[in-house]
């Protein structure tokens, strides 16, 4: 047991400094600032969502399906983030030769690697379940049995989700391990479980979307589907000892399986992702002249695509650009005969807001798809390369930008094509998407670059600890989600206001500009000085 | 000509170098000795530009590394002394890749990387990734990277560590083949009786303050560098 604790401290203390706001002692109060700035912006948000669920379900009595939907909602999101991170942390980790020199059982790795992304997981699960809780503190009076549901709920209900995630993830290794490319195979075994999962929850969305009238169903599906998340919400209208026994039971057996049986198979997968194809050394190579530019850009590409959690996770909020884009090209006409009572728009301004759909959607892809924010992390101690090159450090900055960017723009592309041509565009309409659909792409990465320069993480683990659990990637995220907010609240306000639709635009589009102006002079001097500064 | 000219360095309250000043000539082997933590690292870092510096400054060739750093690096070649390449490139990948950064003709890199390829025994593996590869092997992949460009200065930290003996002759010999051309080679080591031989200056360094330097022979006298070196640390 000792032993067992000297190890998780060991690998807790290392795992948990990539939450630390690495600054030095002047500006250390800057960056706690804006951490919990952004944490309490990101908590209000929640807490006012759950309200307005609380206004519907209150009337009805039915205020506990609140617990409902948010133990679902933390096992979906829980479920979709491991997905595709729970195979990189788990195997191929830069520790794996020292713990599994140790005396120790597999089991204990199985767990100490688990227990990371546990403990991440618990995090990201309370910042949703805390203000959700609150909310209904507020709202329904409370006993104290309430407050103890509440705090062993935020350390059990990612048990289970974790378990299902970390399985897919196993499988997902599993299976890439029989293939030359491994990382490719991942990539798409990683998007097509995505895929599933989110059209398993769109499913819930119609559901949702009338709560009020609906709760009782909601309430009951779920409790059929996901009985623990069912018997969490009844807890809270009616206690019995038995059945909150039960509940904190189911999870933590299924937890225990599944490091079970993930430790059965730990080595095999392990030393299977560890094995690299050697027969094609004896084949002449091929020396190719590239401008230092596109050599980086290459580069940047190369460890882009052998590097799935990256990928998976840029390429996630591209692909939900697309299928939302084809949503509204196909749902449109039924959008427009919702009665005029239930909409806030009349159908012609509707019609003209079309342009502003698509900007917004755009905006949404896009600042959910920061690439560079784990960029320069994942140099880990190749920085040192980059750093000592005959290159201008913003040149290498760019190119990074210039890499994402790159990646973003046919998704992007594809979706300014699908409103293009599903809706005809005017070529006014197309000048002035097509420029925020550009200028979008990098203020996103301009962003994600800033932060991970203000915040880099040289020493992790795994790809999967800088890609979703680095200060950098979720700060970065949060700026995301605030400019989303920002850039929808301000359009649509205008555009209610009676705002002509192609000027609402254009100002966007000339404030896009000016945003984009501003961070590319940052990243030419406090990037400049920040990359000087990254010691490995 | 590398010209150190008083460099300090601090981290925080920490001295890690303390006016550090020396040149190394055109021609010459230069070992750069210190204990562990001394400060050998950081000051190789200075020169090649990965680490800025509080005070002082250093010249290479008459360029400031502080003012000029892309021009200096072009004219220098850094192997670190734990090669962290990029393990989803192969050998040849990342040799095109940093001779891509120093602007190298296509004929000029094919000469070079068969010439060192042969020389340090890798030409069969060279389309092999490197994250397959072994600490001695990258330290060869990123030896050839850094000799492919021609440089005029090979700074190298601890170049032996992990060396097969073939690759370790490889290395002597490429380095009298520099010298012979009027280049300079600047490394640090602990491995004196091999510095003693091939070096024909050195300097030492003790908790970041320079303690000796000059010709071997004035450093070592009739006595050994290993003996010098461990009367000035006790």
């Amino acid at each position: 047991m000792k032993k067992m604790m000297s190890l998780i401290k060991a690998c807790m203390t290392d795992n948990m400094s990539l939450f630390k706001i690495k600054k030095k002692d002047k500006s250390k109060k800057n960056g706690k600032g804006l951490t919990i700035f952004l944490l309490i912006i990101v908590g209000l948000s929640i807490y006012s969502y759950a309200n307005t669920f609380l206004d519907a379900l209150i009337p009805n009595h039915m205020e506990h399906v609140l617990f409902s939907l948010f133990g679902l909602l933390v096992t979906i999101l829980i479920i979709i983030e491991g997905v595709y991170k729970a195979g990189a942390l788990i195997f191929n980790c830069k520790d794996d030769d020292l713990l599994l020199s140790l005396p120790i059982r597999k089991s204990t790795v199985v767990f100490i690697r688990i227990l990371k992304f546990y403990t991440f997981e618990v995090l990201y699960g309370s910042l949703l379940l805390i203000p959700a809780n609150i909310a209904y503190a507020t709202r329904v009076s409370t006993t104290s049995v309430f407050y103890l549901i509440s705090v062993v709920a935020i350390f059990v209900l990612p048990m289970i989700p974790i378990a299902i995630s970390s399985i897919i993830g196993v499988i997902t290794s599993a299976t890439s391990t029989k293939f030359k490319n491994k990382s490719i195979i991942q990539i798409i075994i990683s998007m097509i479980a995505l895929v599933g999962i989110l059209y398993l929850s769109f499913n819930l969305q119609g559901l949702i979307a009338n709560i009020g009238s609906n709760a009782a169903v909601i309430n009951e599906t779920i409790s059929k589907y996901y009985y623990p998340v069912g018997i969490y919400s009844k807890l809270y209208i009616n206690f019995d000892i038995r059945e909150f026994l039960i509940f904190i039971g189911i999870n933590i057996l299924v937890f225990t399986a599944m490091i079970f049986v993930i430790s059965k198979v730990y080595f095999k997968v392990n030393s299977g992702l560890k094995r690299i194809q050697k027969n094609n050394g004896k084949k002449s190579y091929k020396v190719r002249c590239n401008k230092p530019q596109v050599a980086l850009v290459k580069k940047e590409l190369k460890k882009a695509f052998n590097t799935p959690v990256l990928i998976i996770n840029a390429v996630l909020g591209m692909v939900l650009l697309v299928i939302a884009s084809v949503a509204v090209a196909v749902k449109f006409n039924d959008i427009l005969n919702i009665p005029q009572a239930q909409m806030p728009f009349t159908p012609e301004k509707l019609n003209s807001c079309i342009p502003i759909i698509l900007v917004l959607l755009v905006t949404f892809g896009s600042l959910t798809s920061s690439i560079t924010s784990s960029m320069i992390s994942l140099e880990g101690k190749s920085f040192t390369i980059l750093k000592s090159l005959p290159v201008k450090p913003f040149t290498i900055i760019m190119d990074k930008v210039y890499t994402a960017v790159f990646m973003m723009m046919p998704f992007v592309l594809v979706s300014d094509l699908i409103f293009y041509i599903r809706f005809k565009f005017n070529i006014a309409e197309i000048i002035l998407t097509l420029i925020a659909s550009i200028l979008l792409p990098f203020i996103a990465e301009l962003i994600g670059i800033l932060v991970n320069l203000r915040y880099p993480e040289m020493r992790a683990d795994t790809d999967a600890e800088v890609v979703k659990q680095s200060g950098s990637s979720n700060i970065s995220t949060m700026i995301g989600f605030l400019f989303i907010i920002a850039v929808t609240a301000i359009l649509m306000s205008a555009v209610l206001n009676g705002g002509q639709s192609l000027i609402c635009l254009a100002t966007a589009d000339v404030v896009f500009l000016l945003i984009c102006v501003w961070l590319l002079k940052r990243a030419k001097t406090k990037g400049v000085e920040r990359f000087k500064n990254i010691d490995v | 000509m590398i010209e150190i000219k008083n460099v300090t360095k601090k981290y925080g309250d920490n001295i890690a170098l303390k006016n550090i000043y020396f040149n190394v000539n055109d021609g010459d082997i230069f070992a750069f000795i210190g204990h562990n933590g001394a400060g050998k690292t950081t000051l190789i870092k200075s020169i090649v530009g990965i680490h800025d510096f509080d005070e002082g400054e250093i010249l290479i060739n008459g360029k400031s590394i502080k003012k000029n750093p892309i021009e200096c690096k072009k004219e220098m070649a850094f192997i670190p002394d734990n090669p962290e390449l990029y393990d989803n490139m192969t050998a040849a990948e990342f040799i095109n890749f940093m001779c891509d950064m120093y602007e190298i003709d296509e004929n000029t890199r094919k000469v070079n990387i068969e010439k060192y390829a042969k020389m340090f025994e890798i030409e069969n593996s060279l389309n092999y990734l490197i994250g397959s590869f072994s600490h001695g092997m990258k330290q060869k992949v990123a030896l050839i990277a850094a000799l492919s460009h021609n440089p005029k200065v090979l700074i190298m930290d601890e170049p032996f560590v992990g060396l097969d003996p073939i690759a370790v002759h490889a290395v002597k010999q490429v380095m009298g083949e520099m010298v012979k051309e009027g280049k300079i080679i600047f490394y640090s080591t602990h491995i004196l009786d091999v510095a003693e031989k091939l070096c024909s200056r050195v300097a030492i360094i003790k908790k970041g303050e320079l303690v000796k330097v000059g010709s071997m022979d004035e450093i070592k006298g009739d006595s050994s560098l290993e003996k010098v070196f461990l009367e000035l640390e006790n």
